[in-house]
C-alpha cells in the first residue's frame, strides 16, 4: 500500500508521518509539499490513497521559489483528477477551519459540502489536524480502514 | 350673491382637518398615512387643493414642497409606507394640485437640458437661477449646478458652491454626503466601478456603527445611481416612498422615472396598467409632459403632445434607413446645434460617424460631443469598447436626477448585454418615452395589437408612409408577405432589410432562413452590419446547439478587435461547453479565445479553464512545451496560434501546470514564447521585447536575492590582509626563520607528550613542550583569527551585524507573524501596544474572554521578540578564548587543535601559502560552527517559537471555541509560513559561494532592495518613484554591499516614517567623478507637527553626524541599535574602499531626505 501525502507544513508533516508509521507501518509513503508536486503525483504515482492538505504553494520548497500560495490547490487537485478519471480516494487533511479571502471565502462545512457533491469518486472525507489535540489520529486511522480495508495498529 | 351649499364632502373634509389641528405637528403623518389608504384618487385631489391653500396643514401633506434653502430639504418621510398603488394614487393627485409649478419647471428643466448640450453654460446657469426662483432648492438641482459648472470648468464658482454645502452644519450628514457624491461624480479619477466601491465603503462603515438598517438602505438607494438595470417592482414602490417628502422636483422626477419603469417592467401584477393609464390620464390632463403622454398613448390612452414638431426628427431617421449616411450627418449635425437635447439623433448620428469612419475627438467640456464619441465607440465595438462604456456609464451616473439618463442607460444596457437576456425586460419601452413623437420606432414598445394599429395609422400620415415608418410598421406585423415584402424596398439600406428581416425569422425559429440573411448582412462591407450579421449567426448557431461554431463566431470577431461577444449569450454557451463531451473542444482554440475573454472580465475559474486548456493544446497537438511550435509548419501563421501564444502562455496560466516543476521554468518558456512571438508576430515585437526584458530582470532579481541570502555569512579576506599584513608578514617571517632553523639543525618537529589520566577527567591529557616556534606559531595563527572574527571593517562579526543581526533575523522572523496581525511593536513606554487589529475582528465576542486574548497576544508578542534578541544577543555572537558568553560561533582553539594545525601548515613556505591555508582553516572552523547554529534554529529555534504559536492557539480555543476560528486560522497560517523562514534564517548560516559575481546594473541593487524591505515590512506598503541613470555598470563584488546601504536607507523610511504606506523617491547617477544616491520620503505629521519639530529632529541627529565624521567610532558598525548611517559609512570605506560625502536631514517639507555620494573609483565595470 502505497500512500501520496501532499503537504507543506513540515511539522504537520512528521506528526502524519509518525502517526502512520505507527498505525500503518506496511505503508509505503510518499511526499509532496506542492500543488504542482501534488498534482503529478496524483496523476502519475500509482498510490493507493492520497492524503490531501487543502492550501499549499504552487512548487516546491526546494526548488526556490514556491509562487504563489494557492488557498484551495486541494480542491484544484481534486478537479483534476476527476478531469482526467483518475479514481484514486483522497483524504483531505487540514488545520484550517476557514479558506480563502473575501468572496471566495469558505468555511470548512462549506468546503466539505463542495467537496461531497463534486468530486464523489475520488473524495472520502476531510480530516481537521490541530496540533494540540490528538483526535484527528483516532479519525484519520479509521477513515483510512474505511477507504483502503487496511486495519489501523493503535498501540501508541 | 349664492354660496355654494356644504355637501356630505366637505363635512368629511372639515372633519379630517378639524381632527388634524387637534394633533401636534410630528403627529399629523400619521393621521395622513391612515386617511391616504382609504382615499379614492379624487377625494386626494379635493383635499389637497384645499390643505394647499391653508398655511397650517399644507406641510402635513405635502412636506416641504419648495424649500427656499439647501438647509430645508427633509430627505426622510415621516409618512409610513402604503404599497406601490397607492403610493403612486397620491403623488398623482398632489401633481395635480401642483401642476402650475409643475408645468414651468418642466419648461425650464428642457432649455436647461438643450443648453447644457450645446454647450451654453451662461445660458444654462440663468435658467437655474430661475428655477431656484420657482420651485426652489432639489436634489436636481445640486446635481444640475455642480454639472454645469464642473463642464465649464468654473473652479472657482465650484468650489464655494461645494464649501456652501460641505461646510453647512445645518444640513444633516446624509444630505451632505449625498451632495458630496454628485462632486465625486465629476472627478475624472472616480469611475463607476470606483464610485461603487465607494458605496460599498460607506455602507459597511454604517453596518459597523451599527445605523439602522431602514436609514443604510436610503443612503444606499440614494447614493447607488451607477445601476443600468430596470429595477424590480420593490424597489420602484421604495423609490416612491423614500422621495415622498423631498422637494416638489425630486419628487416628479422621481415619479416620471419610476412611472417609466414599470412601464417597462414585465413583471407587476395584471391591471397595473390599466391603472396606469387612469392615473396618468388624470394627470396629464394638468400636467404637460410628453414622456408621460407617450406612455399614455401607448397604454391607449389619448394624449396631446407638445414641443417642437418632429419632421426634421423623422426626415433624419428615413436619410438613415436608406443609407445615406452623408446626408443623415449633415441633418444630425444641424438639429442637435439647433434644438439640442437629448434625443434618439444622439445614437443615429454615433452609429453614422462610426460607420464613415469619421468619430471626431469631443471637447471635453461638450456634452453632445462627448456623448456622441462615446456613442460611437460604443455600438463599434472596436478596441475603445470598454472606455466608451466606462465614460457613458459615468455620464449616467453624473445626471442621476435628470430622467434622461433613463434613455441613455437602455442604449448602454441594450449595447453591452447578451441580446436574449433584454427579452425579460421591456427595453425598448424605456426608450419610448423619450422618442419624438413622429418616430416610427414607437410601435415597437407597445403591446397591445389594437393600440400599435392605432399609433400606426397616426404615424402613417405624419411620417407620409417614409422608409422608417415602412420598416417599423413591418417588422411589428405578424404577417410574412409583410415582412418579406421589404426585401424589395430599395429605400430601405441593405443593412437594416437584411437585419430586421433576419431578427423577425430568427424570432420565429426559422432559423435557416434567418441564418441566410444574416450571412449576406456579413458580407456587407458596413462594419456596423456585419457585426450585426455576425451577431445573427452566432445566435442562430446557439439556438442549432451548436456551441463550436458559436465559439468560432465569437473567436473570429474577437481576433478582428472586435466585442460582440457583449450581445452574444456566452453564459448559455458556456453551460453547454461544461455538460457536452464534444471532442472537438478538447483544446479548441476559439474556445481557448472565450476563455480568454472571460478571464479578461475576471469570470471566477475562467484562468483554471485557461491552463486546463493550454494543457489539452499540448496534448493535441503533441507538443511537451508551447515553444516547441516553432517546429511545427503546420501550425505557423494561424492567427489563434498567434492568440494561444500571446495571452493563453503567459505566466499566470502556466503556472501550476504539468509541463513546469519550477517557477523559473515558466518564466525561461515565455521568454522562448516571446523570442518567437517577435518573429511570427513582428507587428508586436516591441512589447515582446520589452516583456523579455522584464522577464530577465525578474530572475536577475530572483538569483540577486538568493545570492544575498547565502552572502549573509562573509568576511573580506582582501581587507583583513590589507590591515594586519606589515605585520603578519614580520610575524611569519620569525616564525618560518626559527622553523628552518631548526630543521637545519635536524631537531626534529616537537610533539606533544602523553601523560597519565589526572585526578578530575577520564580523558588522557596532553603536555606541550614549550618551544619557540609553536609559540611563534600561536601567536600568528590567533592574530589572524582575531581579525578575521572580530575586525571591526572586515571581519565576521561586522558583517553578521550588518547582514543578520541588524533587523534583519528579526524582520525575517516577525514577519509571518506580522502578515497575520498576531504581533505588535513596543510604545513609547516599552509596553508591547495592544493589538488593534484583533481588538477590532473580535468585536463581539464577550468582552472578558476578548480582553483575555488580547493580553495573551501582547504576551505573545514579548515572548517572541525575547527569543529573538536571545537568538542574536546569546547565539549569534562570537565565542572566543577571551570573549565569555555563549555565542555559537565557537573559534575556541584547543591546545591540542593549535598544535594539529600547527602540523598541518608544515608545508607553507611562504607568507602567502601560510595566509590562504590559515583562512580555509579559519573556514573549516566556521563550517563546524555554521552546522551547530543551523541544527539549533531548525530545532530549538523552531520548537520554541511553534511552541509560543501552540499556547496562543490553545488559549484561543479554551476562552472562544469555534468563535476563534479566524484568529485560529490565522495562527495556522502563520506556523505554516514562519517553519519556512526559519528554514530560510537556517540557510543563511552556509559558506558563502567563492565565484566572484559578474558585473550589474546601477538599477539592481535598488530593485533588490525594495524586494527585500517589500517582503519585511508587508503591512507597510513601499512604492518606489526612481530616476537611476541608464547604462551605468558596477563591478560584481560592490553588489552586496550596496544591497545593504539601499536596505538601510529604505528601512530607515519605512520605519521612520510613521506612514501606513510610505513613497520613496530615489535619484541616482554618476556625477563626475561620484556615484550619487538620493533618498528622499515623506514623514508622517504625526512625526513632524510644525517647524520646531523638524528643527528638533535634526539637532537630535547631531551625534550621529558627528560619530560619522569620526572615524574612529567605526568600530561601534559592528553592534547592533547603532545608527544604519554609521554602518553605511563603514561599508563604503571598508567594502568599497572608497570615500564618501553622507548628508541626511529632515526638510521643511516634511519629508526626510539622504544624499550619499560614493567616490566611483573602483565601483565602476
Amino acid at each position: 500500500m502505497t500512500a501520496l501525502i501532499v503537504e507543506d507544513d513540515s511539522n504537520k508533516l512528521y506528526h502524519l508521518k509518525e502517526y502512520l508509521g505507527a498505525a500503518f507501518p506496511s505503508m509505503q509513503l510518499r511526499i509532496a509539499g506542492s500543488y504542482r508536486g501534488g498534482l503529478e503525483g496524483a496523476l502519475t504515482d500509482d498510490a493507493n490513497i492520497v492524503l490531501l492538505d487543502m492550501s499549499l504553494p504552487t512548487y516546491e520548497k526546494s526548488s526556490g521559489d514556491e509562487g504563489e500560495f494557492l488557498f484551495f490547490a486541494g480542491k484544484e487537485i481534486l478537479r483534476q483528477m476527476a478531469r482526467r478519471k483518475i479514481q484514486t480516494p483522497v483524504i483531505v487533511f487540514t488545520q484550517f477551519e476557514s479558506f480563502g479571502k473575501g468572496r471566495e471565502r469558505q468555511s470548512l462545512a462549506e468546503l466539505i459540502e463542495e467537496l461531497e457533491s463534486r468530486f464523489k469518486d475520488n473524495y472520502r472525507g476531510t480530516i481537521y489536524y490541530n496540533a494540540s489535540i490528538g483526535s484527528w489520529k483516532m479519525q484519520l486511522g479509521e477513515l483510512i480502514q474505511a477507504t483502503l480495508g487496511l486495519k489501523a495498529n493503535n498501540n501508541d | 350673491m349664492s354660496r355654494k351649499k356644504p355637501s356630505a364632502k366637505d363635512g368629511a373634509l372639515r372633519a379630517l382637518f378639524q381632527l388634524l389641528r387637534s394633533e401636534p405637528q410630528d403627529r399629523r403623518h400619521t393621521y395622513v398615512t391612515k386617511w391616504r389608504q382609504g382615499a379614492s384618487f379624487r377625494e386626494q385631489v379635493e383635499t389637497y387643493s384645499e390643505a394647499y391653500k391653508t398655511l397650517d396643514l399644507k406641510s402635513a401633506f405635502f412636506g416641504k414642497l419648495l424649500p427656499s434653502t439647501i438647509e430645508d430639504i427633509v430627505r426622510l418621510p415621516a409618512f409610513q409606507p402604503i404599497g406601490l398603488s397607492k403610493e403612486l394614487v397620491w403623488q398623482a393627485a398632489a401633481f395635480v394640485v401642483l401642476a402650475k409649478k409643475i408645468n414651468k419647471f418642466l419648461n425650464l428643466e428642457d432649455q436647461f437640458t438643450k443648453a447644457l448640450f450645446r454647450g451654453e453654460y451662461n445660458n444654462a446657469t440663468s435658467l437655474l437661477d430661475q428655477i431656484e426662483a420657482d420651485v426652489g432648492f432639489s436634489s436636481w438641482l445640486v446635481e444640475s449646478r455642480i454639472a454645469t459648472l464642473s463642464l465649464s470648468s468654473n473652479v472657482a464658482k465650484l468650489n464655494e458652491f461645494l464649501a456652501r454645502v460641505r461646510d453647512n452644519d445645518n444640513i444633516k450628514w446624509d444630505g451632505r454626503l449625498e451632495y458630496l457624491f454628485h462632486y465625486i461624480k465629476f472627478d475624472l479619477n472616480v469611475s463607476p466601478a470606483r464610485h461603487a466601491q465607494i458605496v460599498d465603503e460607506i455602507v459597511r462603515t454604517m453596518r459597523e456603527r451599527n445605523m439602522p438598517e431602514e436609514f443604510i438602505k436610503a443612503i444606499t438607494f440614494r447614493l447607488s445611481s451607477h445601476i443600468l438595470e430596470i429595477p424590480t417592482i420593490e424597489t420602484i414602490a421604495y423609490g416612491l416612498w423614500l422621495n415622498a417628502t423631498m422637494p416638489l422636483v425630486d419628487r416628479y422626477l422621481n415619479f416620471v422615472k419610476s412611472v417609466i419603469n414599470l412601464f417597462a417592467n414585465t413583471d407587476h401584477e395584471a391591471g397595473l396598467d390599466q391603472y396606469l393609464a387612469f392615473l396618468l390620464k388624470e394627470l396629464c390632463a394638468s400636467v404637460t409632459d410628453n414622456r408621460l403622454s407617450a406612455i399614455l398613448t401607448s397604454l391607449g390612452g389619448n394624449a396631446k403632445q407638445t414641443g417642437e414638431p418632429t419632421t426634421e426628427i423623422v426626415a433624419t431617421l428615413d436619410t438613415y434607413t436608406g443609407g445615406d449616411y452623408s446626408d443623415c450627418l449633415e441633418k444630425c449635425s444641424a438639429y442637435s446645434r439647433e434644438v439640442g437635447g437629448f434625443n434618439e439623433l444622439i445614437e443615429i448620428e454615433a452609429r453614422t460617424l462610426y460607420r464613415l469612419e469619421k468619430i471626431p475627438e469631443p471637447t471635453a467640456s461638450h456634452m453632445h460631443e462627448k456623448l456622441v464619441h462615446a456613442l460611437a465607440n460604443l455600438v463599434g465595438k472596436g478596441e475603445k469598447f470598454e472606455s466608451a462604456q466606462t465614460e457613458l456609464t459615468k455620464i449616467s451616473m453624473q445626471f442621476s436626477a435628470h430622467p434622461w439618463r433613463q434613455f441613455l442607460n437602455a442604449i448602454i444596457y441594450r449595447e453591452t448585454r447578451p441580446i436574449r437576456q433584454m427579452a425579460s425586460r421591456r427595453l425598448i419601452s424605456v426608450e419610448l418615452p423619450f422618442l419624438s413623437y413622429g418616430n416610427p420606432r414607437r410601435i415597437l414598445g407597445i403591446s397591445k395589437k389594437e393600440v400599435q394599429a392605432r399609433v400606426a395609422d397616426d404615424l402613417e400620415k405624419f411620417t407620409h408612409c417614409g422608409a422608417t415608418f415602412r420598416l417599423t410598421r413591418s417588422i411589428a406585423s405578424s404577417e410574412e408577405e409583410v415582412v418579406l415584402s421589404l426585401e424589395n424596398d430599395t429605400d430601405i439600406s441593405p443593412a437594416r432589410r437584411w437585419a430586421y428581416v433576419g431578427n423577425w425569422l430568427l424570432d420565429r425559429n426559422r432559423i435557416d432562413e434567418a441564418r441566410e440573411r444574416f450571412s449576406r448582412l456579413f458580407e456587407l462591407s458596413d462594419s456596423l452590419a456585419r457585426q450585426a450579421g455576425t451577431l445573427g449567426l452566432i445566435l442562430c448557431a446557439a439556438e442549432q446547439q451548436n456551441t463550436v461554431e458559436c465559439l468560432r463566431l465569437i473567436s473570429d470577431n474577437y481576433l478582428l478587435g472586435e466585442k460582440i461577444y457583449v450581445q452574444s449569450p456566452m453564459e448559455e454557451i458556456f453551460l453547454k461547453v461544461g455538460s457536452t463531451r464534444d471532442g472537438n473542444l478538447f483544446g479548441n482554440l476559439d474556445l481557448g479565445v472565450c476563455y480568454a475573454i472571460r478571464s479578461k472580465l475576471g469570470v471566477k475559474d475562467a484562468d483554471a479553464a485557461l491552463s486546463d486548456l493550454f494543457e489539452d493544446f499540448l496534448d493535441v497537438q503533441n507538443l511537451k512545451l508551447p515553444s516547441d511550435i516553432k517546429g511545427r509548419a503546420d501550425l505557423l501563421g494561424s492567427k489563434k496560434v498567434i492568440f494561444f501564444l500571446r495571452e493563453i502562455c503567459v505566466p499566470r496560466i502556466m503556472h501550476g501546470t504539468l509541463p513546469f516543476e519550477k517557477a523559473d521554468d515558466v518564466l525561461n518558456e515565455r521568454i522562448r514564447i516571446c523570442q518567437f512571438l517577435s518573429e511570427f508576430d513582428a507587428p508586436r515585437s516591441p512589447v515582446y521585447a520589452e516583456e523579455i526584458k522584464e522577464i530577465t530582470q525578474t530572475l536577475i532579481i530572483k538569483q540577486a536575492l538568493k545570492e544575498v541570502d547565502e552572502s549573509k555569512i562573509f568576511v573580506n579576506k582582501e581587507g583583513i590582509l590589507r590591515s594586519i599584513e606589515n605585520t603578519l608578514r614580520e610575524e611569519f617571517s620569525r616564525y618560518y626563520e626559527e622553523r628552518k632553523t631548526r630543521a637545519a639543525a635536524g631537531i626534529p618537529p616537537i610533539a606533544p607528550v602523553l601523560v597519565v589520566n589526572s585526578q578530575d577527567s577520564q580523558e588522557p591529557m596532553l603536555a606541550f613542550v614549550i618551544d619557540k616556534v609553536l609559540s611563534a606559531f600561536e601567536l600568528l595563527f590567533l592574530r589572524l583569527r582575531d581579525k578575521f572574527v572580530a575586525n571591526h571593517q572586515y571581519g565576521l562579526d561586522t558583517y553578521l551585524s550588518a547582514r543578520i543581526r541588524h533587523g534583519i533575523l528579526g524582520g525575517h522572523l516577525r514577519r509571518p507573524l506580522q502578515m497575520e496581525r498576531l504581533i505588535t511593536e513596543t510604545g513609547p513606554t516599552g509596553e508591547y501596544l495592544r493589538n488593534v487589529y484583533w481588538q477590532e475582528r473580535l468585536f463581539g465576542q464577550d468582552p472578558y474572554k476578548r480582553e483575555q486574548i488580547l493580553e495573551g497576544l501582547r504576551e505573545f508578542s514579548g515572548d517572541v521578540d525575547a527569543i529573538i534578541k536571545e537568538v542574536k544577543d546569546e547565539w549569534l555572537q562570537i565565542l572566543t578564548e577571551s570573549s565569555g558568553g555563549t555565542g555559537l560561533f565557537n573559534y575556541q582553539i584547543s591546545r591540542v587543535e593549535l598544535y594539529r594545525f600547527y602540523s598541518d601548515m608544515q608545508s607553507c613556505n611562504t607568507f602567502e601559502e601560510f595566509f590562504e591555508r590559515a583562512n580555509e582553516i579559519l573556514w573549516l572552523i566556521t563550517d563546524r560552527s555554521l552546522t551547530a547554529i543551523r541544527a539549533r534554529v531548525e530545532t530549538e529555534l523552531q520548537e520554541r517559537l511553534l511552541s509560543k504559536l501552540n499556547q496562543l492557539s490553545q488559549l484561543v480555543t479554551n476562552e472562544l471555541g469555534p468563535e476563534g476560528s479566524e484568529l485560529n486560522d490565522a495562527i495556522a497560517r502563520a506556523r505554516t509560513v514562519l517553519q519556512n523562514e526559519i528554514q530560510r534564517v537556517a540557510n543563511w548560516f552556509r559558506r558563502p559561494p567563492t565565484s566572484e559575481s559578474s558585473s550589474y546594473d546601477l538599477r539592481l541593487p535598488f530593485d533588490i532592495g525594495f524586494a527585500i524591505i517589500g517582503n519585511l515590512y508587508p503591512h507597510v506598503p513601499i512604492t518606489k518613484e526612481e530616476i537611476i541613470e541608464e547604462n551605468v555598470f558596477l563591478k560584481g563584488y560592490t553588489r552586496q554591499s550596496l544591497v545593504v546601504i539601499v536596505n538601510i536607507l529604505l528601512e530607515n523610511a519605512v520605519k521612520h516614517s510613521k506612514l501606513d504606506s510610505v513613497v520613496v523617491k530615489i535619484h541616482a547617477g554618476i556625477v563626475d567623478d561620484w556615484l550619487v544616491i538620493l533618498c528622499i520620503n515623506d514623514i508622517s505629521r504625526t512625526v513632524f507637527k510644525n517647524q520646531a519639530d523638524i528643527d528638533a529632529y535634526n539637532a537630535k541627529l547631531g551625534p550621529v553626524r558627528k560619530s560619522i565624521e569620526d572615524e574612529s567610532d567605526l568600530r561601534l558598525a559592528s553592534k547592533e541599535g547603532k545608527s544604519g548611517f554609521q554602518k553605511i559609512s563603514r561599508i563604503v570605506l571598508s567594502d568599497l574602499n572608497g570615500t564618501y560625502e553622507l548628508s541626511f536631514s529632515a526638510r521643511a517639507n516634511f519629508t526626510f531626505g539622504v544624499s550619499l555620494k560614493i567616490s566611483k573609483g573602483s565601483l565602476i565595470a
